[in-house]
């Protein structure tokens, strides 16, 4: 994709907090890109940066060094922030706004005019379920409630592009399902969704594109199905021993071992897996069709992928870079 | 988009104000003491408490009246009181706002940070520009109503003590920007209070002790002269009668006799006279200030030309409601020796010692100063 038609387009993004021995590197040179229409997670254990990083693209943190776009506009910029919305992660709205003039008063520091703000509040209220409770403060919502009226404060100046920074923490299942629907709702008109979450197994549902984080490092970067392509295999189950002359199983599945794919078996109940690493079709007909000649009744054929926490341990759990700062004597 | 959002923004202060009980309670504890103002009133020749009226004969009722509202109403409640309870609502304004969560929802807007620091520090000022301006309407109202006095001069308290807690929010600012601890910040802002307090005593002494010495001294000097004339005129009568005394001037015995009696009169006097200018010039030579007071006096003033003038600064309500025709009304009612011994050119320059572009012009430029110190470190501030 042209890197103009990009939404978020960053290059070389460093921070460094603290000073001397208390320096910490939090960033060290982020690089990722996000499409128009896009739901983008970034994914990351505790201190991998991912927080700074939104931050950095909100201008609450001040990068030492960035470069690339938002909106086409260099990262920093603050009129672009008029078409972008946020929702930090311990947010703390003003205890003494009703929900509803809580997202007038963000619409208005957004630019959006009061005429438009009014009805979009309400809108907004009524899309993430909180229409009833609009006219109350904010100190008398629970957390799921806070998080919902957060995500509709990021709404209120119709943004192209959505930040949002664990947007389900605290939120019910239904609402983290109604939160999930707001998201592809937002993908369907076209916008942008920039969601830093733990909850993986949420986002493996709705994102199109992720980038793993770990020490200020951008590790992996893609779809799904691309950071997985080479971790997914077939799983063929079949039934043992049905036939007096049907030749043992592993002596097939060494014969096929040739074909520079792995080859699993492992011995079940009544059945056995076996496993054939390959995300091609193709290549697993010719062990359908050995299995078959030697007599064994199959069951079931699966292709399996990891799932993204699977991907997301394997990522984070790789030796770790240098921890070294450029510059900076180690022991 | 700026007038939206600075709209919201102080529409937000007003709610924010609205939402805190302190603000409710010092605006209760306003009307009470304008209440409590309003108790007393003075008439011709009546002062009265509440519906008792007690005859007087004071000349200056109304002075005194006046003196009452501007020493000791705003003197000691708005300026201590209710500007410690201002401090103690507002200290939390920045520690809260720069609170993790909280100021990322601002900073993440399309408004420049330099203009949030000035909203948040106009909200401040807006809790005591509120309070203040109830307060002062209340005594207006109070001044007509008891005193049947219509003193327009009397608003001039809303900019002046806005001013005055402006330079203390200031610091307050500041200290809240570094530490983010509501509780700190308002403890220093009190300790650093209590140094310019002390500071501008410190100059204020010194300045009327060197002003008292030099009316001494040119008091002393004017007695002198007058001496000097009195001893000049006696000496001419007393030369003349000795002209007259002198054998030979053809003058009669009988004319000589009351002659040398004014001689003998004139003489005395100038005796006593010379004898007290001789006093008068030892104690004008001896009554000069001490050496460490004119050492420490431009010390002690040039330091204090650094740091914001609080009581000088209140203190110009005063030259409002003193100025010189109220003077000369109330001195006109005053028996003779006030009028004739220089009272008011004295009251006035009390009132005045120091210009107002001093006052003001130093004062606002300390609080400049320590605003663009809380801005430089809120807009480089990582949150």
């Amino acid at each position: 994709m042209p890197s103009d038609e990009l939404v978020l387009d960053l290059h070389d993004i460093h921070k460094t907090y603290g000073r001397g021995r208390r320096r910490v590197q939090a960033l060290r040179g982020v690089s990722l890109q996000v499409g128009p229409g896009e739901i983008f997670g970034l994914l990351g254990p505790n201190g991998a940066g991912k927080s700074t990083l939104v931050k950095i693209l909100m201008t609450v943190v001040r990068p030492d060094r960035a470069g690339g776009t938002i909106l086409g506009q260099p990262v920093g910029s603050k009129p672009i922030l008029a078409r972008v919305g946020y929702l930090p992660e311990h947010h703390r709205f003003p205890r003494y706004l009703t929900g509803r003039q809580m997202l007038e008063f963000f619409g208005a520091l957004a630019g959006v005019p009061r005429k438009v703000c009014r009805p979009r509040a309400q809108e907004l209220l009524e899309l993430v379920s909180m229409k009833d409770w609009g006219d109350r403060r904010v100190d008398t919502y629970s957390k799921g409630m806070m998080q919902r009226v957060g995500v509709a404060q990021s709404l209120i100046n119709d943004p192209q592009l959505v930040v949002l920074d664990e947007p389900t923490d605290g939120v019910d299942p239904i609402g983290r399902q109604e939160i999930r629907e707001v998201l592809v709702h937002l993908r369907s008109q076209g916008r942008s969704v920039f969601v830093n979450s733990h909850m993986l197994s949420e986002l493996e549902l709705i994102c199109d594109r992720v980038a793993i984080m770990t020490k200020g490092n951008v590790i992996r970067q893609g779809t799904i199905r691309e950071l997985s392509s080479h971790r997914q295999w077939y799983e063929l189950e079949v039934l043992r021993g049905l036939l007096p002359a049907t030749p043992p199983l592993r002596s097939i599945v060494a014969a096929m071992d040739n074909h520079g794919i792995w080859i699993e078996s492992e011995l079940r109940d009544t059945t056995e897996l076996v496993k054939v690493g390959t995300a091609d079709a193709q290549q697993v007909q010719a062990m359908i069709d050995a299995l078959r000649q030697g007599g064994f009744v199959i069951t079931r054929v699966q292709a399996v992928r990891p799932t993204l926490e699977d991907l997301f341990i394997e990522a984070v759990t790789e030796p770790p870079a240098p921890l070294a700062i450029p510059g900076e004597a180690r022991p | 988009m700026i007038a939206t959002q600075t709209r919201a923004l102080l529409i937000d202060a007003y709610r924010d104000l609205n939402s805190r009980k302190l603000f409710w309670i010092i605006l209760i504890l306003n009307v009470l003491v304008v209440a409590g103002f309003a108790a007393l009133g003075v008439k011709a020749n009546r002062i009265t408490i509440f519906t008792w009226e007690i005859p007087h004969d004071i000349p200056v009722a109304m002075f005194v009246y006046k003196w009452i509202f501007s020493f000791v109403v705003v003197g000691q409640w708005l300026t201590w009181m209710a500007t410690i309870l201002a401090l103690i609502s507002t200290a939390s304004i920045f520690p809260d706002f720069l609170a993790g969560g909280a100021v990322d929802l601002y900073l993440c807007k399309p408004i420049s940070r330099v203009r949030l620091f000035l909203t948040k520090y106009l909200t401040g000022l807006l809790f005591v520009a509120l309070q203040v301006t109830v307060f002062t309407t209340g005594s207006f109202f109070v001044l007509g109503w008891r005193a049947r006095v219509w003193e327009p001069g009397l608003f001039i308290a809303i900019p002046v003590v806005v001013l005055f807690f402006s330079y203390l929010f200031s610091i307050c600012v500041l200290f809240g920007v570094w530490t983010r601890s509501t509780l700190a910040s308002f403890f220093l802002t009190l300790v650093v209070w209590g140094l310019i307090f002390g500071l501008n005593a410190a100059d204020r002494f010194l300045q009327q002790a060197d002003e008292i010495y030099a009316d001494n001294a040119a008091r002393a000097q004017q007695r002198i002269s007058e001496i000097d004339k009195t001893i000049a005129q006696a000496q001419v009568r007393l030369d003349r009668a000795a002209a007259a005394t002198r054998p030979g001037t053809g003058t009669s015995l009988t004319a000589k006799v009351p002659a040398t009696q004014q001689v003998v009169a004139d003489a005395g006097m100038l005796r006593r006279m010379q004898f007290d200018r001789a006093r008068l010039a030892r104690t004008a030579d001896q009554d000069r200030p001490p050496q460490w007071v004119k050492t420490a006096q431009p010390i002690i003033f040039g330091i204090n030309t650094a740091v914001p003038k609080t009581q000088d600064t209140v203190g110009l309500l005063d030259r409002v409601l003193f100025d010189d025709a109220a003077l000369k009304a109330t001195l006109s009612a005053m028996p003779e020796d006030y009028r004739t011994h220089g009272w008011r050119e004295h009251i006035q320059r009390m009132l005045n010692v120091r210009s107002i572009p001093w006052i003001i012009g130093s004062s606002v430029a300390f609080e400049a100063l320590l605003l663009a110190l809380a801005a430089r470190r809120f807009c480089r501030g990582d949150y």
